[in-house]
């Protein structure tokens, strides 16, 4: 039985192929079966007519016969689907302006998709160059009655992740290090991670070229070694694949390099090269417990949960907490824990990309809306040419299939494009957000991507084949063919469905306008947050000197002495300044410290703060105003009563009563004590708004800082090892930035050639730069809701002009009849704009409920700013006039006698 | 068409076969008139649907075509049974009565009981 059903399986396959033979001759059999029957009744007596016409109906009609002999020659579901798309396609290429306008915009629709999927997919779920990124987590520490949420580890901590080989399969310490390598007397600085060995094994990363470290290079007095990235082999090296054991200098100590990794592994991003961080025993110790300064990074094991790798730290947090000499610890609420890499990274991108991902999905919406509508408007056109082949015996259901045939060429062809489409965005997004962001896009379309943007389109198809289809499986061919004029007329109910999709697309794009309009004005309000200082006019850079050469306090407190004095006396500078941590520079470091005479009650881990170091004039370079006593002068140097300043956040938390000025408080124990002099505003640090967040790690805005005299201390590393990187600040006119930018490098030069400048930004880049993802979502929120407005327009256009092409002759008639001209603008534009205000309608409704969820990202703005919704509103009756005058002209123009004698 | 379908078909399909094996070598219009002739109103409605019938019999081999002169001199396409067909039929045709058999003697018991 089975090889029967192949047999007739196998003869089917082979009706469908010899389909013209097979037809020819079932033809000429139906032919022959009918003569016969007509000579039989003939024979029986009946008239010629009569005769043709009882073989005809006893057959049950010749085509339809053919038509259920065909289901069972071939295959027919095969056979219709070949034969639904090669005609789809005919359709297609016979309306080039339609099919243009279709796939269009679809693709646009399609391709917006698939950019922001890849940002999300890439941002939130699979970074590029991380392929076990769901199992790399960051451990982080917290200090929660100091305000520090999530800031780096220990050593000490660092050590026991290691120990735990049950939980984590590897892990690894990272601290960045600004060196300088000298290349054809040329210095460069070179931004170097130093890693622990695992570093690399964490991300499954393997190098290009050669090897990455072993354990025994990373330990103290091992000889140099340095892996290579990508970027510095390629831009230092001309990608010479001889740079293998060759050594290079770093501040000027050698290092072998022994590897190059490949092009997608660049973390943390950017990064030029990695070298062993080489930590010794002692640093290990249980005394540096609470000494963070390392960003650490692990490998869960597989099969390990995150649940339980937190329940690991837990466990970790309480026994190192059960120890007395945790004390300070324990008062401090300390606890370890761990963040999933993606979300550590990029957590903070996590609402504005789900809010993109909804607005792409909304313009997708309006695109599928647009090419229904399209589809709806030909179907009246081809409801005759349906009902035919109707008649002519296609089942209702073949009828369904061959539109969504077309409607699936459509889609496929806007799948072609919108991956194009896509891949381009892509690439533009890449440019356009930070560099630590865009290292996690993905370079190209990958798997994840195409498979979402098949299955979109897929989606799409069916949205906006629907519509049609059903319109046409309810075609009655009676109807139909009776009413001989061709029945182009709409029926009510898909008038009615057209007016739906316009309307509901308006209101859509009134949603994304409304939520691009908040998120602008927000950006504008957070554009104009007082910082605490004036970052017009400011230009900054940053050096950092090798501890190597400078290594005393004299010598650090020379150079910059030196340096700020050629610095002052360019043209155009009011005044120069050196200090760190900068304002928005990106590193940060905090520290507890004692006041003098005050005891610290039992249970309150003490005084903490964050640090900085400047130069005398820091505070009127950067125009920080002095609240109390005086700002830094000549006589603070090196050897003199050591002298602190405060800013208003620290005066306010351990001198509420406002007399901070003249008491004395120390770092470390052993520090001399230091007299407050002033009190200076407090700045915003790292962000304009919201929890502050540098290299150390997270912590609430309002943070107290304490500034050391640079030339006093001279220029110490606060974040461990040599000499910190450190910022100059020119204050010059917002006018002569950019010269001043130019003799930065040389007045370096002239006090140290071998320094290199680098980072030379204005102060204004850098706050730019800080709100860069949000700028750039907003951007992008902006582009889409601008393309949702485009799409809504040419949407309310076609149909406009589509009804009015339909009205012609009633125009016409109504004309003749004595209507003006300007009866008829009112009647097209009247339609148009009641389909607009209904859509403004739903619009509004819908935009203050959703905007409702949007008000915790927005700055000082209400989620229902009736200002927006005023503005947003106007642009969409603009645009909206605009569609229907377009049409409503024509119908103005409209030629009585032309129109009738159409009839 | 609907839920007779099924039965309609192979009924059908019993029909052409044994038709076929009574007459010999036959084309289409013949068949459905004998198929008339003997089922009384049955094929009445159509004889459309008697080509799929054959078209499905002869993919599965069970008849074979080709094209031949009528009686009264018309080209027209012969079937014939093959011997798969002459197996397949007495199969069928003991099929069919068994099943006819049950059905009667269920059909009466039915009769007694109520």
């Amino acid at each position: 039985m089975k090889l029967r059903l192949l047999r007739a399986g196998w003869m089917r396959l082979r009706g469908a192929f010899a389909r013209e033979r097979l037809e020819r001759e079932l033809s000429e059999e139906l032919a022959s079966h009918v003569e016969m029957h007509v000579a039989d009744n003939l024979r029986a007596g009946m008239t010629a007519q009569e005769a043709r016409r009882d073989a005809l109906m006893k057959l049950g009609g010749v085509e339809q016969t053919k038509e259920r002999y065909r289901d069972r020659r071939g295959w027919p579901l095969l056979e219709n689907a070949i034969q639904d798309l090669a005609f789809g396609w005919r359709m297609l290429r016979k309306n080039p302006g339609f099919t243009l306008v279709a796939v269009l915009t679809l693709a646009l629709g399609i391709g917006a998709n698939t950019a922001i999927f890849a940002a999300v997919n890439g941002i939130l779920f699979h970074p590029a160059g991380i392929p076990h990124a769901d199992r790399v987590v960051a451990v982080r520490v917290r200090y929660e009655t100091l305000n520090l949420s999530s800031i780096v580890i220990s050593p000490t901590d660092f050590r026991d992740i290691q120990d735990a080989t049950d939980i984590f399969s590897a892990a690894a310490l990272e601290d960045s290090a600004d060196l300088k390598i000298t290349l054809d007397a040329v210095p460069h600085r070179v931004l170097a991670a130093k890693v622990s060995w695992q570093w690399f094994e964490v991300f499954d990363a393997r190098p290009l070229l050669g090897r990455v470290f072993v354990p025994e290079e990373d330990q103290p007095k091992a000889g140099q070694e340095a892996v290579l990235s990508y970027g510095m082999w390629k831009s230092l090296f001309g990608s010479d694949a001889g740079i293998l054991g060759r050594t290079i200098a770093l501040n000027q100590t050698p290092y072998r390099v022994i590897g190059v990794m490949g092009p997608e592994f660049q973390f943390p991003n950017p990064t030029d090269l990695w070298i062993p961080i080489a930590l010794a025993r002692e640093d290990f110790a249980a005394g540096n417990r609470f000494n963070e300064n390392y960003f650490a990074v692990a490998k869960l094991k597989p099969g390990v949960s995150h649940a339980r790798a937190q329940a690991f730290l837990k466990v970790l947090t309480s026994r190192v907490l059960t120890d007395p000499a945790s004390e300070y610890a324990k008062n401090s609420r300390w606890a370890v824990f761990a963040v999933p890499l993606p979300q550590f990274l990029y957590g903070d991108l996590r609402t504005p990309l789900l809010i993109l991902l909804g607005a792409v999905g909304f313009v997708l919406l309006i695109a599928c809306a647009n090419v229904a509508g399209l589809l709806l408007a030909r179907a009246t056109g081809r409801a005759r040419e349906f009902a035919v082949r109707a008649a002519l015996g296609a089942s209702s259901g073949r009828l369904v299939r061959q539109t969504l045939a077309e409607s699936g060429l459509l889609a496929g062809s806007g799948l072609l494009f919108g991956l194009l489409t896509g891949w381009l965005a892509l690439r533009y997004l890449r440019n356009l957000v930070a560099l630590d962001v865009s290292a996690a896009l993905p370079s190209g379309i990958d798997l994840y991507v195409l498979l979402f943007a098949a299955a979109v389109a897929a989606l799409s198809a069916l949205v906006f084949g629907a519509a049609p289809a059903l319109q046409y499986s309810r075609i009655d061919p009676q109807d139909n063919l009776k009413s001989g004029r061709g029945a182009n007329t709409a029926t009510r109910g898909s008038k009615r469905f057209r007016n739906f999709l316009v309307s509901g697309q308006l209101a859509m794009a009134l949603v994304l306008l409304v939520g691009a309009g908040l998120f602008l004005k927000s950006l504008g309000r957070m554009q104009q947050v007082d910082v605490g200082f004036r970052p017009s006019g400011l230009l900054t850079a940053a050096v950092t000197l090798p501890g190597n050469v400078y290594h005393t306090a004299e010598k650090q407190s020379a150079f910059f002495r030196k340096l700020l004095d050629r610095l002052s006396a360019v043209p155009g500078v009011s005044s120069a300044a050196a200090g760190y941590p900068l304002p928005f520079g990106g590193r940060g470091a905090t520290s507890s410290f004692s006041i003098e005479n005050r005891v610290v009650p039992a249970g309150d881990p003490g005084p903490h703060g964050g640090i900085a170091c400047v130069t005398t004039d820091y505070f009127s370079a950067l125009g920080i105003s002095i609240k109390q006593g005086r700002s830094f002068n000549g006589q603070d140097r090196l050897g003199s009563q050591p002298v602190m300043i405060i800013d208003e956040n620290l005066a306010r938390e351990y001198w509420p009563a406002g007399d901070a000025l003249g008491k004395r408080m120390r770092r470390n124990d052993g520090d001399p004590w230091a007299t407050i002099i002033g009190v200076v505003t407090a700045v915003r640090r790292t962000r304009v708004i919201g929890a502050e967040s540098d290299s150390e790690g997270q912590m609430s805005a309002g943070k107290g800082v304490y500034y050391y005299p640079l030339l006093q201390v001279g220029n110490p590393d606060l974040y461990g090892g040599a000499p910190a990187t450190t910022f100059l600040a020119i204050r010059g006119t917002p006018g002569n930035l950019s010269a001043l930018a130019k003799s930065i490098p040389a007045a370096v030069q002239e006090v140290d050639p071998a320094q290199p400048v680098f980072d030379v930004q204005t102060m204004e880049q850098r706050i730019a730069a800080s709100l860069g993802p949000r700028r750039s979502a907003i951007d992008l929120l902006t582009f889409f809701a601008a393309l949702a407005l485009l799409l809504s327009g040419i949407g309310l256009f076609a149909l406009v002009r589509y009804t009015v092409a339909q009205r012609t002759q009633e125009i016409g008639v109504r004309i003749a009849l004595g209507a003006t001209r300007a009866d008829v603008w009112r009647m097209v534009m009247g339609q148009g704009l009641r389909l607009v205000f209904t859509g403004l309608a739903v619009g509004c409704v819908v935009s203050v409920a959703l905007a409702r969820v949007l008000q915790t990202e927005l700055y000082d703005v209400s989620a229902s700013d009736p200002g927006t919704y005023v503005a947003v509103a106007a642009g969409l009756v603009l645009t909206a006039l605009l569609a229907c005058w377009l049409p409503a002209r024509r119908a103005m123009r409209v030629d009585p006698m032309v129109a009738l004698r159409y009839e | 068409m609907g839920d007779k379908k099924d039965v309609w078909q192979g009924t059908l399909a019993l029909m052409v076969l044994k038709t076929l094996e009574t007459l010999g070598p036959l084309h289409g219009y013949g068949i459905a008139r004998r198929i008339e002739q003997t089922s009384g109103d049955l094929l009445a409605v159509n004889y459309g649907t008697l080509y799929p019938a054959l078209l499905k019999l002869e993919q599965e081999g069970y008849i074979a075509s080709e094209w031949g002169v009528s009686d009264n001199n018309r080209r027209a396409k012969f079937y014939k049974l093959t011997r798969a067909g002459h197996k397949q039929l007495r199969r069928e045709a003991r099929e069919w009565s068994e099943t006819t058999a049950i059905l009667a003697r269920f059909l009466a018991r039915k009769e007694h009981a109520s």
